[in-house]
């Protein structure tokens, strides 16, 4: 048994409003999310909010802390009570060929006596320069069996997106 | 020539997601570490990855103290074609800083010099998304270097603006030479295989 398995990979060959992995195992110890994104959000100097949504769950179940460097400023903040966990930046649409990479651990996803806290490291070394340490809770206990991806800002992730979903195992 | 291990009797699986592709412990001084991909088609063949990982343990030889950058140049683009943004903590409120333009290598983290003391190595993460895309070539870091009374907590994201495969990565210290024990550990990231 691979102890890191790529569970699925999506890499969009057309603009999507968001990008969905279901039917995920509940057989892996952790999940780890690698994406290399950007979205059509033209602020010029914003890259776009990242979010995700388990299970479909639209409840207002959602928190998250930032810890960012954005441009020349350092920022924290925190939100709660949210429809989505906000949290790691996807690039704006204003130079082409830039997107964000970003690393977001969902650990212990699968037991159903705790709630589902994840660890995001995100970062834009360009235009709307940003780099983000951030934490998210989804105020629930069930299994995480299916992950939306969303962003905020935009419409669309754009062409060329690149999201990877793998399963930790413990051995 | 021997098939990746995600081919098995000539099928497609999928096993092992990170591989490891290379590992270098300095037993002399070095001026840079150089990681570079096989082009054979086997496992040491960066075209088949999605990401790179490095994790580098790092001190150097020279210099005073307070430590100094840890970079990255690929391709063996000595230009000013980086870009970054970084933020870290070095005891007092966090300080940021961008690429008001373009430098000659992807900043990932810092490590202690020579002066710093003794037997203290800083420990760095850092991911290389897409690395066979026409993007510009992204990556984020995560650096410890605590040096006993001084030292930094550092993120940083980098974007080197070529949309060339990466093929060739060149670990280099910013002027600074890589002590004796200096460790750089390299893995590739698949992305899943079969439908």
């Amino acid at each position: 048994m691979a102890v890191i398995e790529a569970i699925a990979t999506t890499y969009l060959e057309a603009n999507a409003t968001s990008v969905t992995f279901s039917s995920i195992p509940a057989t892996y110890e952790h999940l780890q999310l690698r994406i290399n994104a950007k979205t059509d959000y033209t602020h010029a100097s914003q890259p776009s909010y990242g979010a995700i949504r388990f299970n479909g769950d639209t409840g207002s179940n959602y928190s998250a802390h930032r810890m960012m460097g954005y441009d020349t400023t350092t920022l924290g903040q925190a939100v709660t009570g949210n429809s989505e966990m906000y949290a790691g930046r996807w690039a704006n649409a204003v130079l082409a060929t830039l997107f964000g990479g970003v690393v977001w651990d969902i650990l212990d996803y699968a037991n159903t006596n705790k709630n589902t806290t994840c660890l995001i490291l995100s970062g834009i070394g360009d235009e709307a320069n940003l780099v983000s340490v951030d934490s998210g809770l989804w105020d629930d206990t069930a299994a995480v069996h299916t992950i939306l991806i969303d962003q905020s800002g935009g419409s669309n992730f754009l062409r060329g997106s690149e999201f990877t979903l793998y399963g930790l195992n413990s051995s | 020539m021997a098939d990746p291990a995600y081919i098995v009797d000539g099928v497609l699986t999928d096993g092992e997601a990170w591989v490891a592709l290379a590992s270098t412990t300095l037993t002399g001084t070095a001026s840079e570490i150089t990681f570079t991909s096989t082009d054979d088609g086997q496992v040491g063949d960066w075209s088949q990855y999605m990401d790179l990982v490095i994790i580098s343990y790092v001190r150097y030889s020279t210099g005073a103290t307070y430590g100094d950058y840890l970079a990255a140049q690929y391709n063996n683009d000595t230009a000013s074609n980086y870009a970054y943004q970084i933020m870290y903590c070095d005891g007092a409120s966090p300080s940021i800083f961008k690429s008001a333009s373009t430098t000659t290598s992807a900043y990932l983290g810092y490590a202690p010099r020579n002066g710093d003391t003794a037997n203290v190595f800083s420990a760095t993460v850092s991911h290389l998304f897409d690395i066979n895309s026409g993007k510009y070539k992204s990556s984020v870091s995560q650096s410890a270097n605590d040096m006993d009374g001084n030292g930094q907590a550092w993120l940083s994201a980098t974007t080197w603006k070529s949309q060339a495969p990466i093929s060739e990565i060149d670990m280099i210290g910013s002027g600074e030479t890589f002590a004796i024990g200096t460790r750089i550990d390299l893995f590739g990231i698949l992305p899943r295989m079969v439908a």
